[in-house]
């Protein structure tokens, strides 16, 4: 499992529990995000608190994810990017693509207003 | 006279040994370009990772090669190896797109994707040559069904400035140069 899930006032959170978020785990991640998707939360924030290194591989299958997502009507949001991945994301625009919040607290305050 | 400071660093193909690689490759730059500032070490970070993880996509051999160049304006990544020629595949995924050696009929650029952010292209630059770069687009609306999955290259061609793949056709060898701009 690479992902630990709880669910806080209506939100569900899977928290990523690697440290390099790479091309071995890509597939398990489509997986585990499949199973979460099919039991149809509104919103899905994946916190990236643990994660210190991510490569292409891992990204395109978080967008294979979000992709899979919408199309059920789940949103995904990430949360707790470090320096690094933030400014990967912003790198080749997926915080056009990807709601980026910096942390929990900012991402429940903005999905609680809709 | 502008200096050149090399290392030549050997990669085993092992995804594990990654993250260890891109500890001595950062420091390399902080010995050798001091001053150049986060930027530097973020891209070089981010090229080197997509060069070794490519590595371990399509090597044939146990061992890649990068070789770390440094100059007074720039900074120079390489990766040499011995696997497979590079292609792209065609949108079903069954044919190989390019034929070596290449021709370049009114010089148009390939297109190897686009989407509703990004485009990526190559120029063919000589018949055993290729040159990536990037384009962004601006849509109100982004289609997320057409937005791509593969970020590889896309991710060294922007980190970088100027971003090169070369067979030798004697050899079969692949050089991916990638070049940082440090003025």
């Amino acid at each position: 499992m690479i992902l630990r899930t709880r669910n806080e006032n209506g939100i569900l959170i899977a928290e990523i529990l690697l440290k390099e978020a790479s091309l071995a785990q890509a597939d398990q991640l489509k997986e585990e995000m499949i199973i979460l998707i099919d039991s149809e939360p509104k919103n899905l924030l994946v916190d990236f608190t643990m994660v210190e290194y991510v490569d292409s591989s891992f990204l395109g299958a978080m967008v294979s994810s979000l992709k899979y997502a919408v199309a059920r009507h789940t949103d995904i949001s990430v949360i707790n990017l470090e320096k690094d991945i933030y400014d990967l994301f912003t790198l080749i625009r997926l915080d056009k693509v990807f709601k980026i919040y910096a942390d929990k607290a900012e991402a429940t305050a903005e999905l609680n207003k809709k | 006279m502008d200096t050149a400071v090399r290392q030549q660093m050997v990669f085993t193909n092992k995804q594990e040994m990654i993250y260890p690689f891109l500890k001595d490759v950062v420091a390399f730059i902080k010995n050798n370009l001091p001053g150049k500032g986060a930027q530097v070490v973020f891209k070089s970070k981010m090229i080197v990772s997509e060069l070794l993880t490519n590595s371990i996509k399509h090597a044939n051999d146990e061992f890649t090669f990068i070789e770390l160049v440094t100059y007074n304006d720039t900074f120079i990544i390489r990766r040499i190896d011995n696997g497979k020629p590079f292609n792209l595949k065609s949108p079903d995924g069954e044919k190989d797109m390019l034929q070596w050696p290449l021709i370049a009929p009114h010089k148009t650029p390939i297109k190897i994707h686009t989407d509703h952010l990004n485009g990526l292209f190559a120029h063919i630059i000589s018949p055993y040559s290729l040159s990536f770069y990037a384009k962004s687009y601006t849509n109100e609306e982004v289609i997320l069904p057409d937005i791509s999955e593969h970020y590889g290259l896309m991710i060294i061609c922007r980190a970088s400035d100027t971003f090169i793949y070369e067979l030798d056709p004697a050899s079969l060898k692949n050089t991916f140069t990638v070049i940082i701009n440090l003025y």
